[in-house]
Order: structure tokens, then C-alpha cells, then sequence
């Protein structure tokens, strides 16, 4: 339990550091906020007023912590661009990258464990080395060059799968599945091949241990040894990597959404630093690295369920 | 005097394994296979003027938007220049931002790391708190944030992408220290009175290089993979210098044109590739607890 509030201020101690990087970005962006509101032709008066009410000639830290005070509240601001409250655009476009995310890690592990478990029985035969390959390519194809290349194939070339876009799930889940297949393989491919790897590696080291030596022993069938001895020791690793590798999806979010046009956080990003619209930009990243701390943290928490002997 | 043979007593038994691993990587199929298309690669980069008759930048208003031929063997681009042309010089600048932002990291985390795992403490709790807290963002997401403040050009997408793979040398690094500081020839380096510093930099520092060099051939690979990142999102590298990534998303825009971007996104691929493979191999090579469960 103490360990576990350690860990708990050692999580406050980063959210902390990193909502204060989050904070210098939106400040130190280039371009004048008063510009982007009133536009060029506005007096220097009018300017002053507005730098006053939007407190931008305080210090740094006093600005931060006012910042910091209203987020804890829910208020991120409002977007220079389109005057709406920054945490209402985020309400809106999270669940879409999150959506995105979480079925990228159901295919990874529907794909890669398999794959990691059938790799690991035969390993280093010709099976093994097949799989080991596609998963070396796999984990070297960028994002966004394999999102051109599926879509090149399934929708223009076969005219099997939408280009791009985005139908929210609640008002035609039919389109909204459809629309995601490319995207979801996109992300998810090297994610599956890291499943994969981590599998392979775990499933060995497992495979040669004592207790599957005595299962084989007891004449538990090979099937049943590798599936309920094996495997399950070998998921602890699995189970990290995929929670490690929260932040790289979301990474890969922000290129994916853009080039399938889908409404989420990533795109808000990038959109929000072409349009040098600052709440929207530090809202969205402190958005994505408060999902990306607390999921590692469950990640933590999750490892030591499965596996009693780790004590954080 | 003394300190010095310290150090050879140190440094001596380290020679013959290194002999021995570099006889192991030639050995190692995939680490060959990595190796030789890092090797392809910085040749193409050197041998570009040679290896392409016209310029990156040339612009031939005849071919516009040409398929592969005999000719233009990629193909041509909007404004009819060769995509291989461009694609060949585009080597250039991969290998200038991944060695440039690599070599800067390294050094930097490296650095970090040293001192934090040396003297621990409230200095090892601050500086990998503050590398914790960089982790926490997704690294295209970050490098992204750093080139808008700095503005898009070539030197700041380098510096962008050393600061966000710093945190990763840091904490390998500082994971070292703490196994090499214990060690005892840098207990009696210490107890013969040699400085921090010294024991750091001549004691510890060349102990710890094998890993941190492993590490940077991975890292070498994810450093490509968000300048690609930069460029595609147009916040790299500008017009008209080739970059693989900016080719790539000019050629979103000619659906029809597959080959624009095609070839350079190919070109990624490979280096990625040969990145992984040779780190992988490296590492399986130098690290032989763990050379049984990968081959």
C-alpha cells in the first residue's frame, strides 16, 4: 500500500513537469493571439484591452498556475478560432481517437499473440521464421506510408473500403465500423507485431521452465501445456508492452487521423498548431498525456494482478 | 599511476569480447542483412551525384506526372522532376537528421544519465522525474510541438527529435551506472581519492558504451519514423529539399500518381528496416543472456 502511494506521487510528480511543458508550448508558440481573435486590422488599443483580459502580460508561472487551477476544474479555455469551450471540442473528438486506439489493441492482440504463440512452439523452423519476418517488416513500415498503401489497394484499386472519413458510431455503427478498418489496420499492424515478438520472446522463456516440464510430465496434453501453463505466464509481458505502447498509438493517431480525415485528438493537434489556436493546442496534448500517464499506471497495477510475486 | 592501472585492469578483459561479438554480428544473418542495407543506404547518399543524371531540383516540364520508364525509372512528380532523383538526394537529409539528432541525444542523455545514477539522491529523483514526464508524450506529438515553437526547417526538426529521444538515453544510461557503480575496480578508483568526474568519465562512462551504442542503432530507427512524421505533416524539412516524408504526402494529393508516393515511402521502409535488423543483431550479439530465447 505504501508503495503504491510512492507510485501515486510519483504519477502527481510527472503530471506536474510534463502539464507545465504542456503549458510553455501554448505559450511559447509563435504568433499573437490578439491576432487570431481580432485579426490584422485591429488598434493597438483594442489589442491591449484584450492581452489584459486574456492575462497574457502576467508571468509565465503565474499564467501556469492559472492554468493549471482552471484545467483541474474542466475549464481549458476557449479556442481563439471558433470561440467554443476547448474541453467541449475535447469531449467531442476524444472518444473518436480512443475508439481508434482501443480497437487498434484488440486487433494487435487478436493477430499478434497467436501469432507469438505459434512462432514460439515451432520455433526456429521455417513456420518461425515466416512470421518473424512479416513482423520485422511490420514494425519498420510508417504509419502513414502504410495507411497510403491500404488505401490505395482496398479503395481505389478494389473499391472494397471508403477512403477516408468519419460517422460517429452512435448514429450508424454499420459506417462507422466500415470507415475504421483501414484506420484500425493502420495503427495496429505494428502493434501486432510487437504482441507477436513479446509473445514469442515470454512463451520461450516459459516454455523452458520447470513447471512445464512437470505438466508434461503429468501427461497434460501439448495443448493443454502450452495454452494453460505456458501462455499464462507468459501474458505479464504482453500485458505491458501493449500499456507502454499507449503513447505510441496515440503518436500514430495523429498522422492516421490525418490522412483519413477522422474528427480526433491528433488531428485537433495538428490542425490546432497550423491555426496557431494555443487552448485548443495545450488542452488536446495535456489531454493525450493525462490518458497516456494514467494507462501506464494501470499498466502497473494490471501486471501485478496477474502475476502475484511482482509487489510494486 | 595507480588509477591507471585501475583502468587497464578494467578495460583488458573487455577487449576480447568485443573481438569476439564483432566475429558474431559477421556471423548473424539478419545483422548482415541489416548492415548491408544501412550500407546501401549511406552509399546512395554519398554516391547521389553519380548515381543520378538529373537534379533533385530540375525540373523537366515535358514529364509531368510520368509513370515509371525507362527514362524516369520511379516515375515523375507534379512539376516533372524525378522522383528517383529525389529520392536518392533524400538519403542525404535522412541520414544528416537521424545521425545529427542520435549523436545529440546520445551525448546529452548519456550525460544525464551519468550523473543521476552517480550520485543519486535528489538529483537522480529530479532529473528522472522531469525524463518521465517528457516520456509521458507521445514522441510525434512532442517533436511536432518543439518545430512549431522553433519554427520548420532542418536544424530545428534535428534538434526537436534529439530533445524527445534524450529521456530513453537517460534512463538506459542511468540503469548502467547503477550496475557499474557498484562494480569494484570503480570502488577502489573511488577509495584511491579519484574525482567524480574522473570516476564518471574515465571509469564508468567507457563501461556502459557497449549498451548505450546498441541502443542508439534502435533508436536510430524511431528517429526516422517521426522525422517522416514531421515532413509528412509538413513540419519538417521545407520545399524544395527532397525529404522521403514530405514526398510522400505531396503524393496523397495524385491518387492516380502512386509512384510519388510510393518510392520514397519504400525508402523509408528499408532504412527502418535496416535499422531494426541491425540493432536487433547487436544486441543479440552483445547481450548473451538474451542471445538463447531471440535466434
Amino acid at each position: 500500500m505504501r508503495r503504491f502511494a510512492g507510485k501515486l506521487t510519483e504519477l502527481v510528480t510527472v503530471l506536474l513537469i510534463s502539464s507545465f511543458i504542456v503549458f510553455a508550448i501554448g505559450a511559447l508558440l509563435p504568433g499573437d493571439p490578439t491576432v487570431t481573435v481580432l485579426g490584422e486590422n485591429a488598434t493597438v488599443q483594442q489589442r491591449e484591452q484584450l492581452r489584459d483580459e486574456l492575462g497574457l502580460d502576467d508571468p509565465l508561472l503565474v499564467r501556469y498556475i492559472r492554468w493549471a487551477t482552471d484545467a483541474v476544474r474542466g475549464d481549458l479555455g476557449t479556442s481563439l478560432r471558433t470561440q467554443e469551450p476547448v474541453a467541449t471540442i475535447i469531449t467531442d473528438r476524444l472518444p473518436v481517437t480512443l475508439q481508434l486506439t482501443f480497437m487498434s489493441i484488440v486487433l494487435a492482440i487478436v493477430v499478434g499473440l497467436p501469432l507469438g504463440v505459434v512462432a514460439a512452439k515451432w520455433h526456429g523452423g521455417s513456420v518461425d521464421l515466416g512470421i518473424s519476418v512479416i513482423g520485422l517488416s511490420s514494425l519498420a513500415v510508417p504509419y502513414f506510408w502504410l495507411g497510403i498503401l491500404l488505401i490505395l489497394l482496398f479503395s481505389l484499386q478494389l473499391g472494397w473500403l471508403p477512403p477516408s472519413g468519419h460517422e460517429p458510431f452512435f448514429q450508424s455503427p454499420a459506417e462507422n465500423l466500415r470507415l475504421m478498418i483501414l484506420p484500425v489496420i493502420t495503427i495496429g499492424t505494428a502493434m501486432a507485431a510487437l504482441v507477436m515478438r513479446q509473445t514469442r520472446t515470454a512463451m520461450l522463456e516459459a516454455m523452458s521452465q520447470d513447471y512445464v516440464r512437470t505438466a508434461r510430465a503429468k501427461g497434460q496434453s501439448e495443448t493443454g501445456t502450452v495454452l494453460r501453463h505456458a501462455l499464462r505466464n507468459a501474458l505479464n509481458p504482453v500485458v505491458t508492452v501493449v500499456g507502454l505502447q499507449f503513447g505510441s498509438l496515440m503518436g500514430g493517431a495523429v498522422v492516421t487521423e490525418t490522412i483519413f480525415s477522422i474528427p480526433g485528438l491528433g488531428r485537433l493537434v495538428v490542425d490546432g498548431i497550423f491555426n496557431r489556436d494555443l487552448a485548443v493546442v495545450q488542452g488536446a496534448i495535456l489531454t493525450i498525456v493525462v490518458c497516456v500517464v494514467v494507462i501506464n499506471l494501470l499498466t502497473d497495477l494490471l501486471y501485478e494482478r496477474l502475476d502475484p510475486r511482482v509487489k510494486l | 599511476m595507480s588509477v591507471t592501472d585501475t583502468r587497464d585492469i578494467g578495460s583488458t578483459p573487455g577487449q576480447a569480447p568485443t573481438r569476439q561479438a564483432l566475429f558474431a554480428l559477421l556471423r548473424h544473418p539478419m545483422g548482415m542483412a541489416g548492415g548491408a542495407i544501412i550500407a546501401c543506404v549511406v552509399l546512395t547518399a554519398l554516391l547521389a551525384p553519380i548515381i543520378t543524371t538529373v537534379g533533385p531540383a530540375d525540373i523537366d516540364y515535358t514529364a509531368i506526372l510520368q509513370p515509371p520508364s525507362a527514362n524516369y525509372i520511379f516515375g515523375t512528380d507534379e512539376i516533372g522532376r524525378s522522383v528517383y532523383s529525389r529520392t536518392v538526394y533524400g538519403a542525404q537529409i535522412a541520414l544528416v537528421i537521424v545521425g545529427g539528432s542520435v549523436g545529440l541525444a546520445l551525448i546529452s542523455g548519456t550525460l544525464i544519465g551519468l550523473v543521476s545514477g552517480y550520485f543519486g539522491g535528489r538529483t537522480d529523483t529530479i532529473l528522472m522525474r522531469i525524463m518521465d514526464a517528457i516520456l509521458a508524450f507521445p514522441t510525434l506529438v512532442l517533436a511536432l510541438a518543439i518545430v512549431a515553437i522553433l519554427g520548420p526547417s532542418l536544424l530545428n526538426a534535428l534538434i526537436a527529435i534529439a530533445i524527445v529521444s534524450v529521456p530513453s538515453f537517460a534512463r538506459l544510461a542511468r540503469g548502467s551506472v547503477l550496475v557499474v557503480r557498484e562494480l569494484d575496480y570503480v570502488k577502489a578508483a573511488r577509495t584511491m581519492g579519484a574525482s567524480s568526474p574522473r570516476v564518471m568519465f574515465l571509469h564508468i562512462a567507457p563501461n556502459i558504451m557497449a549498451n548505450i551504442i546498441v541502443f542508439a542503432s534502435l533508436m536510430a530507427s524511431a528517429a526516422l519514423i517521426t522525422e517522416s512524421g514531421l515532413s509528412f505533416l509538413g513540419l519538417g524539412v521545407q520545399p524544395p529539399t527532397p525529404s522521403w516524408g514530405y514526398m510522400v504526402a505531396v503524393g496523397m494529393n495524385y491518387w492516380t500518381s502512386w509512384w510519388m508516393s510510393f518510392f520514397p515511402g519504400l525508402a523509408i521502409f528499408l532504412t527502418v528496416l535496416g535499422f531494426n535488423l541491425f540493432g536487433d543483431a547487436l544486441r543479440d550479439v552483445l547481450d548473451p543472456r538474451q542471445t538463447g530465447s531471440q535466434t
